[in-house]
């Protein structure tokens, strides 16, 4: 069943709008995905930046409404001191979770997030395939 | 933090002539105004007097074409179930593509059942022509239903040419006015208009009260059945000391509307000009030629329109958005949508709608606090980042 407010932000998710994490671009990333959501517009961009086989930075740039701000924002705290088998693992559930979760008709943008996510992991790979 | 309310088009504040108003109502007035006993006559004759004013307010002829609702959503669904239903439940729809969804989803409805609609688009600037609802009219059309102002971009429609082509056709024409009552001239008689729906919470009365009117010889059904109350078309004990605060608010808009319609667009000009002026890339959304004074709706190319409201939020200015993501909905806005703008003109998309209350003050405080705001989300954009703000 959902919640009674299942249309609100939570006082989580505002805040990382105010000031979202992790903005910007960098250049020599070691991963970078992309993704979009073609019915609302959404476009995120996920730069990752690994040492001795664990994230030691992450950026995004994103065109998108506050879901996905947010979830995109907590995500760059989630991944750092990761491995990439420890980022594949984390879900969409998980990403809503880490901003106390989201109404359902938003949703999708953890799902974003993670495919955005998993998306940068497959360039890394791509890079470093002989 | 001072806040500053900017969306009189979701709902407006209620005035304190009209709190005044309804108060008695609350206490000691509390009489079912169909019983016989003083107290349903004290309670009686204020409905009556709201009705007045209702009835006023539009140019209706008779006070008793004027039948209170619930609001708004109720008046669209009984204007058009209430044809549809004394047409033995077929026949075909003239309506268009940027209505609300209180007509949008009857209609749909309507269409499971079997009626037939057509949805007529507007022009980029969100206008039908009156040439296209002709067109659209069939030999098995029951009623035309065109709203008068819309509630995104605040376009007002050609009601009057589309009721001539109604009249001249002998087919009902009903109009949404529940955003341009009080804010444009509404005179039922002379836009030649069978029903109209209106609600209170738009014209500085309370939620939950609306009417609908209808025109004397207008074949309608009931919607609501039960007691027989108004005029046995809607059934339900009044919603008494609701009812007397929309008619204070109705005689409110009569009386105060013009001027204050001419002291808000020029608001509302100012905000706009100023904004398209110290922030660059933003496009008008709507008919600058035929608008509500207090609506507009800007979008803001490579920003996002709900983290701005949200940032706006923050900062004491509250703003709505239609576009992608922000009503409940993961659709962008139907209005904007049908008016064939561009997905990042529709992505960026803010209405800014003024009304009673906002004062110059207020546009300065927006125009201090926005640039910053638009800046910020647009340095966060994987596209136009050169863009200076």
């Amino acid at each position: 069943m959902a919640p009674r407010d299942d249309y609100h932000y939570n006082e989580t998710v505002l805040a990382h709008i105010a000031d979202p994490h992790n903005i910007g671009v960098i250049e020599d990333a070691d991963a970078e995905g992309s993704g979009t959501n073609p019915v609302c517009g959404d476009e995120v961009t996920l730069y990752l930046k690994f040492e001795d086989e664990t994230v030691t930075d992450a950026r995004i740039r994103i065109l998108g409404c506050g879901a996905i701000t947010a979830a995109m924002s907590s995500l760059t705290d989630m991944v750092r001191g990761k491995t990439a088998d420890e980022l594949s693992e984390i879900t969409a559930e998980e990403i809503a979770q880490s901003i106390g979760g989201l109404p359902t008709h938003k949703r999708h943008c953890a799902t974003l997030a993670r495919r955005v996510l998993q998306n940068a992991l497959k360039s890394r790979n791509l890079k470093n395939s002989p | 933090m001072k806040t500053i309310y900017m969306d009189h088009n979701a709902t407006t504040p209620m005035r304190p002539e009209v709190v005044s108003a309804m108060q008695p109502y609350l206490g000691e007035k509390f009489g079912n105004p169909n019983s016989i006993h003083r107290y349903g006559r004290e309670t009686r004759i204020a409905i009556e007097n709201a009705r007045d004013n209702a009835a006023a307010l539009i140019g209706a002829a008779e006070g008793d074409e004027i039948f209170f609702t619930s609001g708004g959503t109720e008046s669209d669904n009984w204007a058009l179930r209430g044809v549809i239903s004394a047409a033995r439940g077929r026949g075909h729809i003239v309506t268009t593509a940027i209505e609300h969804e209180a007509v949008l989803a009857t209609c749909q409805t309507l269409e499971a059942e079997g009626v037939e609609v057509t949805y007529v688009k507007p022009n980029r600037q969100g206008r039908v022509s009156a040439e296209d609802v002709a067109t659209a009219i069939r030999p098995d059309t029951k009623i035309v239903s065109v709203m008068w102002g819309n509630n995104e971009v605040g376009t007002v429609q050609p009601v009057h040419e589309i009721g001539a082509i109604c009249r001249e056709h002998g087919i009902l024409f009903h109009t949404d006015a529940v955003q341009a009552l009080g804010k444009v001239e509404v005179d039922v008689e002379r836009a030649g208009v069978s029903l109209l729906s209106a609600t209170g919470h738009k014209i500085n009365g309370p939620k939950g009260t609306g009417f609908l009117y209808v025109k004397k010889g207008t074949e309608l059904d009931p919607f609501i059945t039960g007691g027989g109350q108004e005029q046995k078309l809607r059934s339900g004990t009044e919603n008494v000391a609701g009812i007397v605060a929309m008619g204070e608010a109705c005689r409110l808009a009569k009386t105060e509307g013009p001027q204050s319609a001419k002291n808000i667009a020029a608001m509302r000009d100012r905000l706009e000009n100023e904004i398209c002026e110290h922030v660059p890339d933003v496009l008008v959304n709507g008919d600058t030629a035929h608008r509500l004074p207090g609506t507009s709706n800007l979008g803001f190319i490579g920003a996002e329109g709900e983290t701005l409201l949200i940032r706006l939020d923050l900062e004491g200015i509250a703003v709505s958005t239609g576009a992608a993501c922000s009503s409940g909905s993961p659709e962008p806005s139907h209005v904007l949508l049908a008016m064939d703008l561009p997905q990042e003109t529709v992505q960026g998309s803010l209405r800014f709608s003024l009304g009673y209350g906002n004062s110059d003050a207020d546009i300065d405080r927006l125009l201090e606090v926005l640039p910053e705001a638009v800046g910020k989300v647009r340095e966060m954009a994987p596209r136009l980042k050169s863009t200076k703000t």
